[in-house]
């Protein structure tokens, strides 16, 4: 194959796989292919205008067990994002799709015990080939929420119909106001936070941070010597 | 910034060649991982302020991309035209939602374009010009182009993961073998450093 040939494939292959994943996985949105600092859409309510995003994908299943796959409402940074692994769901025989839902609904009447709803509330729900399906005992879904900014401390929580169940929420990396939590079935789903809560939210994690820039720093020295002790093995 | 001369089919080197290589794009692949740690700890939660850790993020990718030996070449007009074209076809998709009425303007962002925009030039540049620079050479040493792409479009969809999440890591990927195609095609670093800081400023008015 010559140079030219070469460079003619590997462009159709960028561009062909650039049209797949737009076509395959549309967006509503433009990527930043960057990892500048993006200015994060403000945050959606049900009455913004305009509203938080309704979310909505449907992912094939090609084999006996249920697909891994990632959902997210379209804000940036999403507001709300689901991660379903492998074998998570019991499909119905047959199942040929799993669709995904991610709406933002009304809060539900009862109020979290001396707290305060932050943010949306959003309705997790999954179905195979039509049907309602749960997760599997064991294989718990991670949900991620974006809250306002500014909020503070929030915790994500559960509401099961009669009450608000709080779960274990990681704050997630540098997203602002966003925290991870597993859960093992699905439904209405918020970010809880103190009513007196409000501001103090960013800062750096505090002796954590100092700690992993430090070892950073020094990881990225025995990186730099290791690469030049390299180049200088190199010459003749 | 771009080495001159298309680039033809690379040949394997001699075995010490390659192991050094090896060792070399391993060691680029720590730093950057290295690097995007730092950065999170330094920006903690304040993700839309972070333009402080953003520009510690460049110039730790500078002084990798440096300290593996790779140095600017001077950009021509041709490898700059090949940037102009791989911004289009970045561009094309969301550019035709918007024409199509797909999604509605968002709302003005809260930081000025003039602030933002020399952030983002800072870290398109030096993060092609270690992935697709300094990364691509050594990849590219050991086991040719086909494997150099792949390897830093990897690298270009992990380190997005923590401001983007991981539904970002296919458009990501896909983006980062188009940016790859382009330093094959153009022999240097200056088309995908045009392409991706172009892609990148149509963003503010495409959104």
């Amino acid at each position: 194959m010559s140079g030219r040939q070469c460079r003619l494939l590997f462009l159709g292959a960028g561009v062909l796989l650039l049209a797949a994943v737009w076509l395959l996985l549309p967006r509503t949105a433009p990527p930043l292919y960057d990892s500048a600092p993006a200015p994060a859409d403000p945050y959606r309510f049900l009455t913004s205008s305009p509203p938080a995003a309704v979310a909505a994908k449907d992912v094939p299943v090609t084999g006996a067990s249920s697909p891994p796959f990632i959902a997210g409402s379209d804000e940036n940074p999403p507001q709300a994002q689901i991660l379903v692994g492998a074998g998570s769901l019991p499909l119905p025989p047959g199942a040929t799709t799993v669709r995904v839902t991610i709406t933002p609904v009304a809060p539900p009447p009862i109020a979290p015990a001396h707290q305060r709803v932050d943010g949306n509330v959003y309705r997790f729900a999954l179905t195979a080939s039509g049907t309602p399906v749960g997760l599997r005992a064991g294989a718990p879904a991670t949900i991620v929420l974006r809250g306002p900014s500014g909020a503070g401390q929030a915790t994500v929580a559960r509401f099961d119909g009669t009450g608000w169940t709080t779960l274990n929420s990681t704050p997630i990396g540098t997203i602002a106001d966003t925290y991870a939590a597993n859960v093992t079935s699905l439904g209405d789903v918020a970010l809880i936070t103190s009513p007196s809560s409000g501001g103090g939210g960013g800062g750096g994690g505090g002796s954590g941070a100092t700690v992993a820039v430090a070892v950073g720093a020094i990881l990225l020295v025995l990186v730099t010597a290791a690469i030049l002790t390299i180049r200088l093995a190199r010459r003749p | 910034m771009s080495t001159s001369g298309a680039t033809a089919i690379r040949r394997r080197p001699r075995p010490r060649g390659a192991r050094q290589s090896a060792a070399v794009s391993t060691l680029l692949l720590i730093g950057v991982a290295t690097a995007v740690i730092i950065r999170i700890a330094v920006t903690g939660a304040t993700w839309s302020s972070s333009a402080g850790a953003t520009l510690l993020f460049s110039a730790i990718l500078l002084g990798l991309a440096a300290s593996s030996g790779w140095r600017p070449g001077r950009p021509g007009g041709r490898a700059l035209g090949w940037g102009v074209v791989g911004a289009a076809v970045l561009c094309a998709p969301p550019a035709l939602l918007r024409l199509l009425g797909a999604h509605s303007l968002a709302p003005p962002p809260a930081v000025p374009l003039l602030g933002w925009v020399p952030t983002v030039l800072v870290v398109a540049a030096a993060e092609e010009i270690l992935l697709r620079g300094a990364l691509f050479d050594a990849v590219t040493a050991m086991f040719g182009d086909a494997a150099a792409v792949a390897v830093a479009a990897a690298a270009f969809a992990a380190l997005h993961v923590p401001l983007y999440g991981w539904g970002a890591i296919p458009l990501d990927l896909a983006a980062g073998v188009w940016l790859g195609s382009l330093r094959v095609a153009s022999g240097g670093v200056a088309a995908p450093a045009t392409a991706h800081a172009l892609a990148d400023l149509a963003w503010w008015w495409l959104r």
